[in-house]
């Protein structure tokens, strides 16, 4: 590859609109000093990276820890109304009789996952706890065990994020277009109608986003946090469960969480 | 804005005009010696802060030999804080060789 390429990419570790504004001027002087030395132009795509993230940390931290962590909470309460309506959908549309899969009910979630992507959080955080409530006696009725009632504690603690801290969004309708995520894990998951090549596709994205998730911790760990909220989810539903993928569940998902929510608090400021 | 050496002198390299950023790390590497080789993100990412902070303005976009370049320039406030850190620098040098000459004839007496 090209010099020029190389820098092209180390530039994109740099936030867009350093890139739109000096871009191509670090670029010239990047090539003119680095020129003639293999290893100066390594040293120099080296720096550009780490700056890159670090400017990229700074613009993140000037947000505020506690700012940060209600958005990583607000994001983890749309993927865990995502993973619900899924679950309800593809279980309902496998034949499984349940007051708890009612259409009602699962028209209801997705009333609410709309009006949260579209941006009026607060709205959708009320519904959602309400709707919660709602089932929660029919829940405990259905599995009173550890792993029946505590992992609902997630959703509440993030419908109650989105209540009382959610995030300034301007309406946007076309943030819709996510409602088709829903969609897509039951097409792949659906017990006896799911497809087993979308299967795989959707899992390859599913670990190719994880993957960004937590290669994004060092400059914005929101991804991360919320990520792992819906696995911390999963994960209390199978805790005590012998299998070595729910240890391994378990413990990642605490293990990202902790280590996203401290770089919160440890993001640099400034360069 | 706290002038390590690296902006010390990527600022001091503008003090007779204004200089584009390889002509910045060039004259940088020049008046220090070669003791500071600005790369070209810690450049910009100092000469971003050095503008924040109204000590460096950067003229209007220009092409040279098909590089992309821009000149930067110091400005009043950035020519006060250079002639402010100088002054620091040279009397930690000068409190520091004062107290190295008082000492010496004790340190080769024992």
């Amino acid at each position: 590859m090209s010099r020029e390429g190389l820098a092209a990419i180390a530039l994109r570790a740099l936030p867009r609109e350093v890139r739109v504004s000096q871009g191509d001027e670090m670029v010239s002087t990047l090539l003119d000093s680095s020129a003639g030395s293999r290893a100066r132009l390594a040293r120099e795509l080296a720096n550009l990276l780490r700056i890159g993230m670090r400017m990229r940390a700074g613009q993140t931290a000037r947000m505020g820890p506690q700012r940060l962590l209600a958005d990583s909470f607000c994001r983890g309460a749309i993927l865990l109304m995502t993973l619900d309506l899924s679950t309800l959908l593809s279980q309902r549309l496998d034949g499984v009789e349940d007051p708890l899969l009612s259409w009602t009910s699962i028209c209801v979630l997705g009333a609410i996952l709309a009006v949260a992507l579209i941006g009026a959080e607060r709205l959708a955080g009320a519904a959602a706890l309400t709707w919660t409530a709602a089932r929660l006696p029919e829940l405990v009725a259905h599995n009173h065990t550890f792993n029946g009632i505590a992992p609902t504690a997630v959703p509440l603690i993030c419908f109650s994020v989105l209540i009382v801290n959610p995030r300034r969004r301007r309406l946007d309708l076309r943030r819709l277009a996510w409602l088709l995520a829903p969609a897509v894990l039951v097409a792949a998951y659906a017990p006896r109608g799911g497809s087993g090549p979308i299967a795989v596709i959707v899992s390859l994205a599913a670990i190719l986003f994880v993957l960004v998730a937590a290669l994004k911790i060092p400059t914005d760990p929101r991804l991360a946090i919320a990520c792992a909220l819906p696995a911390t989810y999963v994960s209390l539903m199978v805790v005590g469960a012998p299998a070595l993928p729910a240890l391994l569940l378990s413990l990642g998902a605490l293990l990202v969480l902790g280590v996203a929510i401290v770089r919160l608090w440890c993001l640099p400021e400034g360069f | 804005m706290e002038l390590r050496t690296p902006s010390y002198f990527a600022l001091a390299s503008l003090i007779d005009g204004p200089l584009h950023g390889y002509g910045i790390v060039q004259r940088a590497a020049e008046i220090s010696d070669g003791k500071v080789r600005l790369s070209t993100g810690t450049l910009y990412a100092l000469l971003e802060r050095a503008m924040a902070e109204d000590l460096v303005t950067a003229g209007e976009p220009y092409r040279q030999g098909g590089r992309k370049r821009r000149d930067y320039a110091l400005t009043p406030a950035g020519r006060i804080a250079l002639e402010a850190e100088a002054r620091d620098l040279e009397r930690a040098a000068w409190l520091v060789t004062r107290r190295l000459r008082a000492t010496a004839t004790a340190v080769m007496g024992r």
